[in-house]
């Protein structure tokens, strides 16, 4: 880890160069090499994403012509002509050929950033609706996936539609999801394959048009397949799609969580070994969600197993004040996420997770942690890595979408868990970022207490006023390196540039952000 | 130190100098409050051993049972205009499953009789939530 203590460098640096010149280099090096930076990945003046709105972020890293590292991070995407999309301040009209299908690119490591666009609506399909998944394969750095949830033609009300999407679940407007592919590292995506699941479900009027998809998650494994998965919430299963090869095509596969009941978006990982992880929230008997896992190896699904004590998702972050005239509150999402990456030397913390909890209605959404061996053969609670913060005054801390990623290490590069998430405390309509190492002290067996880093201070917050949209979900990477230090980077909601607008169904600014440190 | 003096006294106003001064410590300052703590700094990513950790208590899945279509025009409204279902003759508010004894019961995901009056059983969070809520936690409508 970098430090901004000023070393043996800059005793040289002092004796050669002018005080202003000096004063500048440690502000820099400070905020470059040691503290996070931050900056604005759309909504820049000028930018064609400063019209209209992003926010949820998918991101990954590709290879341009096999040299230059590109990171790619896809959103929902309304930067909007008003012509497929319209607003009132009660509601929200969406006609066929809307797409929310949008992504940008940067080659500097996140310093400066391209918009790629959006990719339209394909023959059969009235609309591209979001949830974004991203995934490079791993057979070609240059190839990466992104997919959208998407409406078909055939549940496409003539006249468009007006609000909801989805105002009477398990029926929706929704029904599969498309998965869009670059060969070009990311610049540029084409329509890949639609893929929708028409089985009967009893009680589900619509299913046969296409069952209602939500949520999205994409991971190309190290054994060259690339995985698609969506939550199916006419069945209530996680619908895995698995293409051989990054030029195959995608086909359900049998279902990771048979005789469960299952929720909320779902979370794929990849092992080193080829083997996928999936991730989703499952009714217990005693009424509470868990979060589950699979794992797919060797050709099949190994057996489900319980990894979490009771979850929380789906929830709202009550901010205590208000903004433009309305409640400020935060819509959550899945609220969890896990890596596979490096295990003591017993394996029984290969996989690591972060999710939220809450333990009464008006309490604080605090953070636990688990531990599962690889195999998935058990899974623990360490409690060292929970956060439950208070703020001042005996503020309530309440967090949000935690990340966690893990670095496998190379040729002695030690390998890294890192974690991230939002918070909130106190009557503010901001939010800060922290960040955490999941670890254990050295030469012990005793796990880290964490202690956050804020990486991103009083970020203001503009949700929408009916929904407290800001985004379900955010991603998190590794982009790079300084010197021995990981880069890591955290995608979030940017409204930095004020809250002139909130109605029903849009919040305004909306833009995406990223803050990066190095560790 | 003192060649250094030397050089900023000859270079730059001394009022300026307090002023860069100060600016470079409110950097460091600013800096050394976002970083890792010490521990951070020297921990490893994996244990030296065994970490002793104890299993997550387990609790079984709720019981996935064979669905029954709603029969009758008893099926209760929700106050947000979605719908029940109607098993053996009465308001569900969730769905029909088949039980053990082969007759219809009403359940929401494993909460078998259903939601109570003034809820609805959501498919997104699987579990009874007021009638009123719109999905995924969304605000009341306006």
């Amino acid at each position: 880890m970098r430090t901004c203590t000023p070393g043996p460098s800059y005793r040289t640096l002092w004796t050669k160069l002018s005080l202003p010149v000096f004063a500048v280099l440690l502000l820099q090096s400070c905020s470059v090499l040691s503290c996070s930076n931050r900056n604005g990945v759309t909504g820049k003046q000028g930018d064609p994403t400063a019209l209209g709105t992003q926010s949820e972020t998918s991101a990954t890293t590709t290879l341009v012509n096999g040299k230059t590292s590109r990171i790619v991070v896809a959103y929902n995407d309304d930067t909007n002509d008003g012509t497929t999309v319209t607003y009132t301040s009660s509601g929200r009209h969406i006609n066929s050929g809307a797409s929310t299908m949008g992504w940008s690119y940067s080659d500097d490591g996140g310093t400066s950033w391209t918009y790629g666009g959006k990719v339209k609506p394909p023959s059969g399909w009235a609309v591209l609706w979001g949830d974004p998944a991203t995934a490079t394969s791993q057979n070609s750095y240059s190839v990466v996936f992104m997919s959208n949830l998407a409406m078909p033609n055939g549940k496409f009300p003539s006249g468009g539609i007006d609000g909801s999407v989805d105002p009477f679940a398990p029926e929706s407007y929704l029904g599969g999801a498309c998965i869009a592919r670059s060969i070009d590292a990311g610049k540029t995506f084409k329509i890949y394959q639609c893929v929708t699941n028409t089985t009967p479900v009893e009680g589900v009027g619509d299913a046969t048009q296409g069952h209602f998809y939500d949520g999205g998650s994409m991971v190309a494994s190290y054994a060259g397949e690339v995985f698609a998965a969506f939550v199916d919430v006419a069945t209530q299963q996680i619908d895995v799609y698995r293409s051989p090869s990054d030029s195959g095509t995608f086909a359900l596969m049998p279902p990771p969580f048979p005789g469960m009941y299952v929720a909320a978006h779902p979370r794929l990982r990849a092992a080193r070994d080829g083997s996928v992880y999936v991730a989703a929230q499952v009714a217990g008997s005693d009424g509470h969600t868990y979060i589950y896992l699979n794992r797919y190896s060797g050709g099949s699904w190994g057996k489900p197993i319980q990894a979490s004590s009771p979850t929380y998702f789906y929830g709202e972050i009550d901010f205590g004040t208000t903004v433009d005239g309305s409640k400020l509150t935060l819509r959550m999402g899945n609220n969890m996420s896990y890596d596979v990456g490096a295990s003591s030397p017993d394996g029984s913390d290969a996989i690591r997770l972060l999710y939220v909890r809450q333990d009464s209605p008006k309490g604080p959404q605090y953070i636990d942690a688990e531990a599962c061996y690889a195999d998935l053969h058990s899974c623990a609670p360490v409690p060292q890595w929970a956060f439950k913060g208070g703020g001042p005054n005996n503020s309530q801390v309440d967090v949000f979408n935690p990340e966690v990623v893990a670095w496998a290490g190379f040729f002695g590069l030690p390998p890294t868990w890192q974690a991230s998430w939002g918070y909130h405390y106190g009557n503010t309509s901001t939010v800060n970022v922290s960040r955490a190492t999941l670890g254990y002290y050295a030469d012990s067996d005793n796990p880290l207490v964490i202690i956050p880093v804020d990486i991103l201070q009083n970020t203001p917050v503009c949700s929408d006023s009916g929904r407290g949209y800001w985004g379900d979900y955010d991603s998190m990477l590794q982009v790079g390196w300084q010197g021995s230090s990981s880069v890591w980077m955290r995608f979030i909601t940017d409204s930095s540039q004020g809250c002139p607008t909130r109605w029903f169904y849009l919040g305004e600014t909306q833009h995406v952000q990223q803050a990066n440190y190095a560790y | 130190m003192s060649g250094s003096r030397t050089l900023i006294s000859r270079r730059i106003p001394g009022a300026l100098v307090v002023g860069l001064l100060v600016a470079m410590l409110a950097a460091l300052v600013s800096c050394s409050g976002r970083q890792a703590s010490g521990d951070e700094k020297e921990a490893s990513a994996v244990a030296q051993s065994s970490p002793k950790l104890q299993p997550v208590p387990a609790v079984p899945p709720a019981p996935v049972r064979e669905r029954v279509p709603s029969q009758g025009d008893c099926a209760p409204r929700y106050a947000n205009g979605g719908k029940g279902t109607c098993i053996n003759n009465q308001p569900c508010r969730g769905f029909g499953v088949r039980a053990e004894s082969g007759s219809p019961v009403c359940t929401c995901f494993g909460h078998d009789g259903g939601c109570q009056e003034g809820q609805r059983c959501d498919p997104m969070r699987l579990a009874c939530i007021p009638e009123d809520e719109p999905p995924f936690g969304r605000s009341k409508a306006q």
